[in-house]
């Protein structure tokens, strides 16, 4: 009886781990990645990367007059960093896009291998200037995506090399995650 | 070494060993039956979700990590104080030193703990591999545990899960096995077998209350444990709390043995 026991448990567990290895070996993560020179067409619209940054709160708000409000209020905390990628946006199709289909088809986040945040409307609006109503046919607009770093977030020794660390930019989670390598130049603190 | 196969026999021979890994099991598979239910066989789902110690959507992980301890120390810790209360281990140190009983005594509760809490997380990991794959945990979907660059082992969170969840089961099975010496320890001053075995539930929990978010990092050893990593733990405080707590109940155990040789 009792070998009769150990032999149903050994034919379970071989089961199981046929299941597992099967399982495993049809994973596919559906995860694309884009080098920063690589030109991304996402629905109707191309991307190219122009630059990307990270500025800490100081020079960020030296560099846009509304983000100085944003230090004030503590939106933004002056030992924050801000993370942003410039991408230039080309309406590829024959007809206009409005920026309400245009801004979501882009807009998800920023990550690295450790870390992760969602774009921040908030700072995205500050940076952005926008002259038309609709990105017409052909028409190419920059258009900037920032997220804030905060050091709560980092061990010391990551924060104080951030330049160092892989960061992307992700652009749409499903139904396949596209994210793209920023190239970010320097941590830029003054 | 004869004294010390004898003990572990004792300990993995025992019922309530077998008692204590039935239940973390029970608690295990109701977690990942849980989860199956609300979730099915979503392909977006992984491993690192599924696991009972990175769950952090549903109760059973909080419950196994606070009744962890109970887990550990059930199934032979208490034995130290059943020993001396029948004055079994005057019959054994007649044909043995005090020492060697008391260190084989260690030794076997420290194994019985690591065992009683390591096999549930073992069980459930591989119950929920075969029903989830070993995928990266996407962390802009906030629908992982928040293992980011300020905690424990981000990078095998991140790019090796199943490394990640198999070093906590290690960790876990450690200060399980840490929480029976102490079981062990305290039992001399224990009125009776169930207060030594509710001692280190009780310093867990009070600690784990008292001592979450009192400073930089987390000294709570109920945060520090749990692979969900409720809190940001530095690893030298891991190291800290456990050397600190493994070194006082050796040093305690190790000075009343020898107290009790003289007597």
């Amino acid at each position: 009886m009792k070998k009769l026991g150990i032999c149903l448990c050994l034919c379970i567990f071989i089961f199981w781990a046929g299941r597992i290895y099967s399982m495993n070996s049809v994973y596919d993560d559906n995860e694309v990645i884009y080098g920063s020179d690589d030109s991304i067409e996402i629905s109707e619209i191309s991307v190219i990367q122009k630059e990307a940054h990270i500025y800490s709160s100081r020079k960020f708000s030296s560099l846009y007059a509304e983000a100085e409000a944003m230090m004030n209020s503590g939106y933004l905390p002056e030992s924050d960093r801000v993370i942003c990628v410039c991408l230039a946006v080309t309406n590829t199709s024959s007809h206009a896009l409005e920026w309400d289909e245009v801004m979501p088809s882009l807009q998800c986040g920023f990550e690295s291998l450790t870390w992760g945040c969602s774009v921040d409307p908030s700072i995205t609006a500050v940076m952005n200037m926008f002259y038309s109503e609709k990105l017409e046919p052909g028409q190419c607009q920059n258009i900037w995506f920032a997220a804030d770093m905060s050091p709560l977030s980092f061990k010391k020794k990551h924060w104080n090399n951030l330049g160092e660390m892989d960061m992307y930019y992700v652009f749409s989670l499903s139904p396949e995650r596209m994210k793209m390598k920023l190239n970010i130049d320097s941590v830029q603190m003054e | 070494m004869r004294t010390l196969k004898f003990e572990m026999n004792r300990a993995f021979h025992g019922k309530w060993l077998y008692i204590s890994i039935l239940l973390g099991t029970i608690i295990a598979a109701l977690d990942l039956g849980l989860f199956r239910i609300v979730y099915g066989s979503d392909k977006g789902k992984v491993l690192i979700q599924a696991w009972l110690g990175t769950n952090y959507q549903f109760v059973y992980n909080s419950l196994f990590y606070v009744l962890m301890p109970l887990f550990a120390c059930l199934p032979y810790a208490g034995t130290y104080f059943s020993d001396m209360d029948s004055g079994y281990d005057r019959n054994i140190c007649v044909k043995t030193s005090r020492f060697s009983y008391m260190t084989s005594k260690c030794v076997a509760s420290f194994a019985s703990g690591f065992v009683a809490v390591s096999i549930p997380l073992l069980l459930d990991l591989y119950g929920a591999a075969g029903l989830y794959p070993d995928g990266k945990p996407d962390k802009l979907s906030f629908l992982t545990a928040g293992i980011i660059d300020s905690y424990l082992f981000p990078e095998l969170f991140n790019g090796r899960p199943w490394i990640y969840i198999l070093l906590f089961i290690f960790i876990d099975g450690m200060f399980a096995g840490l929480f029976a010496v102490m079981s062990v320890c305290i039992s001399r001053w224990s009125r009776n077998r169930f207060s030594a075995v509710m001692f280190p539930f009780v310093v867990y929990v009070l600690t784990g209350v008292v001592l979450d978010g009192v400073s930089d990092g987390c000294w709570s050893v109920l945060q520090m444990v749990n692979p969900e990593q409720p809190s940001v733990t530095y690893m030298y405080q891991m190291v800290v709390v456990y050397m600190f707590t493994a070194c006082v109940s050796v040093m305690v155990t190790w000075f009343y043995s020898r107290r009790r040789d003289v007597l």
